[in-house]
């Protein structure tokens, strides 16, 4: 279980520049296929055997000989590990060591017996003596690396850019639930042509002889290390980001290094002061196909250094930087460990990172973009709660749609409808630093911050799944009065029924307009808009939901199919998901696309509901 | 008389009634019919008595039954294509063609025009699928062909209006006419509403397509879109005359605009008008 906390805190994008004829659905399906997770650890979801003594564990020094041959990882290298028995005291250490297979385990000089089971990882050390409760355990740990490398994501073994995020340790123990993290020291020793970007904080690299040994240090505890091999060369941005440019492209990375202080200046302003000294952004190969946030540490595709801010695909680059700075705040500094937690790191650095596209295009449209990308990318009968171990068994496109389309669309959502929300989430921030988190947790804060009560909302979007289909039918009467029918049914679905305040604006002749709320719920509705030209229901996605206009032309809400419905289906054309300015009541043949059938639709229907 | 009906008008504009529940012509025999000829309408609802109505005249019949009406066309009624209404209990059937055979004879046009009404053509809802009490023929009387005069409500020079251009004997031919300004416009779409007893739609053009459509949508009540490209007339609107009587012809203000390019309604004036139909003597 724990082991797979490993894995929330990868962010994966895509990396490939539109082309300039590129559609939309084909972006779309690039950006599915390369926004792909990894694949789990073989370990997940696995307990501890109760045989392994419980334990915290403190520090991690891993001490690398970085081979000259081009590979990632040397033969073998040494760990030295520190940990403090919990319980009644500790006679048997249990470690998860995928990669590592030890030759010689030491506890101050004596060497220790120990057996790793080469099926699951599991290594289990009996101490030479128990250690009382609180007695802090030293272990010197030398082995081999095997088997570390089994995806482009994780791992590029060998080529001029190398990249490793998935080596060190994974605690077995459940006696500090909230303190799995431990302290990293990365002690590289490399040749002098090559240079390490690494998880926490850089210490001046020293010479020796024809190398140089660089040191990473985490600044607050971490679970997991990476670093990334290649002939940099460190570019100082200004006090905090630095970048790492590859010696072929001296010109590149200037983009992404004003952006990346904006986007750091932003979010010290939108989240809290930024929680790392330094954040380095350095490249990976592109095959990885993603970009990638651990600790002070920002991994991106190479080819995002050869681009620069008046191409097309800086838009991609700023939302898949900002994504994988947010994770500063929204996975290394406040934590999680369960994997039904996931969307409190990918789902928040998603939201940090469209709160920063909302500042750079004034536009809604990044979070406009991911709330549709849930909607209408999700089949209903694949949905899974966002807050939910079984979202990390869904297929991987209902996975990133949910953990991090919906994930975001949920905070923008409360955004709107929590008073003072980006001071709540300060305030989340704050409280929970260097902790570990659950989604009751946030709830619990917002309620306390607001004295709202959230569990409707939580329970309904974010531990339930799905969303309903309302079917609209709007009808006048026909005596002028000053009132609208609008009869709302929710479709029968594998979810629901639900309940939410809806806004529906109401659009009047004289350019001016009037919202007014309503409850949806299994209750017919009487809307008192009846001067309005034609009704918008929840124009800015305040709520999950489908609306399916009946009659289906009728996608104005004016209670007649008429020339409105056409100016709009006009307007139009050519529309396709996802797009930010999708309204699902235009396809009125609902195949995901405005075109000349959603025109012949109306002009079959013309005269309808009159 | 003229104001009566005006009241009239308003009155039964702001009524709610449901359609279905009038008479209903399944047949006219025979199609096409000579002056002095006998006529059968076989149909429902026809209740118990009520009129025949022929190009907008008002009837004498033979026999009225439930489903069947029997009544003789008058020697002198004008040979052409024509529409015959059923009203029953104030009710109006939809209209049914017919022809009526023999040479036709010039129509004669010398009536005034009338002025607007004081309302100034404020929307006042949308009108009901009721037709006037007496089923859209305001008297019942004997006579000849029906002409319209169309007068225009005074208006600006942004106006978006409505003039009248010439038709074919019984019917009203208008054109909505744009200014210079709204013409380079992206689209327009509107309401036109009219005293359903009055007339009825035979054709727009253009009439649906790609770029524009247009069609009768109930009784009285024409729905239209189009996008306009720089074009001065978004449509011409041809009507039969049903009967004669006096009306209002409105863009009602709920369902008229005018829209920019990126589809954003745009400020623009809607000129209304009266319409007139009556009785051309022979």
């Amino acid at each position: 279980m724990k082991a797979l906390a490993a894995l929330v805190f990868l962010s994966v994008f895509n990396v490939l520049p539109a082309q300039a004829d590129e559609s939309v659905a084909r972006r779309r399906f690039e950006r599915l296929r390369l926004l792909d997770h990894r694949p789990p650890l073989r370990t997940g979801g696995r307990t501890r055997p109760d045989s392994v003594g419980a334990y915290d564990l403190l520090l991690n020094r891993v001490e690398l000989d970085l081979p000259s041959d081009g590979r990632v990882l040397p033969e073998a290298g040494q760990v030295h590990v520190e940990l403090m028995a919990g319980g009644a005291g500790l006679e048997e250490v249990g470690l998860l060591s995928f990669f590592l297979i030890p030759f010689e385990i030491r506890r101050n000089g004596v060497v220790l017996e120990h057996f790793r089971n080469p099926e699951t990882g599991e290594l289990s050390i009996r101490l030479d003596r128990p250690a009382r409760r609180g007695e802090v355990v030293s272990l010197d740990i030398e082995g081999t690396f095997e088997g570390y490398c089994f995806d482009a994501t994780g791992c590029i073994e060998d080529g001029r850019l190398r990249h490793l995020v998935e080596f060190g340790w994974y605690p077995l123990s459940n006696e500090f639930p909230v303190d799995d993290r431990f302290d990293l020291e990365l002690v590289l020793r490399a040749p002098a042509d090559l240079t390490p970007a690494a998880t926490g904080a850089r210490q001046a690299p020293e010479r020796d002889g024809r190398s140089f040994i660089w040191r990473y240090r985490s600044e607050r505890p971490m679970t997991l290390g990476a670093y990334a091999l290649g002939p940099f060369v460190v570019e100082p941005i200004d006090g905090t980001v630095e970048i790492f440019v590859p010696p072929d492209n001296v010109d590149g990375g200037r983009f992404l290094g004003r952006e990346a202080v904006q986007v750091v200046d932003f979010y010290e302003g939108l989240l809290g002061p930024f929680p790392f000294g330094r954040l380095g952004v350095a490249p990976i190969a592109d095959e990885a196909g993603v970009g990638l946030g651990p600790q002070a540490q920002v991994f991106l595709p190479t080819v995002f250094w050869l681009i620069d801010e008046r191409l097309e695909e800086a838009a991609l680059v700023r939302e898949v930087l900002s994504h994988e700075i947010g994770h500063q705040y929204f996975f290394n500094l406040v934590g999680i460990v369960d994997a039904a937690e996931g969307w409190m790191s990918e789902g928040f650095a998603e939201y940090a990172a469209t709160r920063y596209s909302e500042l750079t295009t004034n536009t809604r449209d990044h979070a406009r973009l991911n709330y549709w990308e849930y909607v209408l990318g999700v089949d209903e009968a694949a949905d899974v709660p966002l807050n939910s171990e079984a979202v990390n068994t869904a297929d991987p496109a209902t996975r990133i749609a949910v953990i991090y389309d919906k994930g975001s669309a949920v905070l923008w959502q409360l955004r709107d409808t929590v008073p003072n929300f980006d001071e709540v989430l300060r305030g989340y921030i704050s409280r929970f630093a260097g902790e570990i988190v659950t989604t009751r947790d946030f709830e619990r804060f917002i309620e306390q911050a607001t004295g709202l009560d959230m569990s409707a909302y939580f329970s309904q979007w974010v531990r339930g799944a799905g969303f309903p289909r309302v079917q609209l039918t709007v009808q006048r009467p026909r005596d002028g009065a000053e009132e609208v029918v609008v009869r709302t049914t929710q479709l029968p679905g594998r979810h629901g029924p639900f309940r939410a305040n809806v806004p529906m604006r109401g659009h009047f002749a004289d350019g001016e307009t009037r919202t007014e709320t309503f409850q949806l719920g299994p209750a017919e509705q009487t809307l008192r808009l009846g001067a309005a030209q034609w009704l918008d229901f929840d124009p800015d996605l305040t709520v999950f939901r489908r609306v399916l206009p009946e009659p289906a032309g009728d996608v104005n809400l004016s209670g007649v199919v008429d020339g409105m419905d056409l100016l709009d289906v006009w307007a139009t054309q050519g529309r396709t998901t996802p797009d930010p300015r999708w309204s699902d009541a235009l396809d009125v043949t609902r195949d995901q696309t405005i075109d000349d059938r959603d025109l012949a639709g109306i002009m079959e229907q013309f005269g309808q509901g009159w | 008389v003229i104001y009566r009906f005006l009241l009239l008008f308003f009155l039964l504009a702001c009524t709610d009634d449901p359609a279905g529940s009038g008479p209903r012509i399944q047949s006219v025999l025979p199609g096409a019919v000579a002056p002095g000829a006998a006529l059968r309408i076989e149909g429902e609802g026809f209740g118990d008595g009520g009129h025949v109505a022929i190009g907008g005249r008002a009837l004498p019949t033979t026999a009225w039954a439930p489903s069947r009406i029997d009544l003789v066309v008058p020697a002198d009624m004008r040979p052409g294509r024509t529409v015959l209404v059923v009203v029953s209990d104030g009710r109006p059937s939809a209209p049914a063609e017919l022809e009526v055979t023999g040479d036709p004879r010039p129509l004669v046009d010398s009536g005034r025009v009338l002025p607007p009404p004081p309302d100034g053509g404020a929307d006042r809802g949308p009108p009901t699928d009721a037709a006037p009490a007496d089923g859209g023929v305001p008297d019942a009387f004997e006579g000849g062909p029906l002409v319209a005069e169309f007068l225009s409500d005074p208006a600006g020079m942004g106006d978006i209006r409505m003039q009248q251009v010439d038709g074919q004997p019984g019917e009203l031919v208008l054109e909505v006419v744009l200014p210079r300004d709204a013409a380079a416009r992206w689209g327009l779409a509107f309401h036109l509403a009219w005293d359903r007893g009055l007339m009825t739609l035979l054709e727009a053009s253009p009439a649906g397509g790609a770029e524009a459509h247009a069609a009768e949508i109930g009784g009285g009540r024409l729905a239209a879109g189009r996008l306009l490209d720089g074009r001065p007339t978004a449509f011409r609107l041809r009507f039969r005359l049903l009967g004669r009587g006096e009306g209002r012809l409105t863009f009602p203000v709920r369902y008229r605009t005018l829209r920019d390019r990126q589809n954003q309604p745009v400020a623009v004036g809607f000129a209304e008008g009266t319409l007139r139909v009556r009785e051309v003597q022979p």
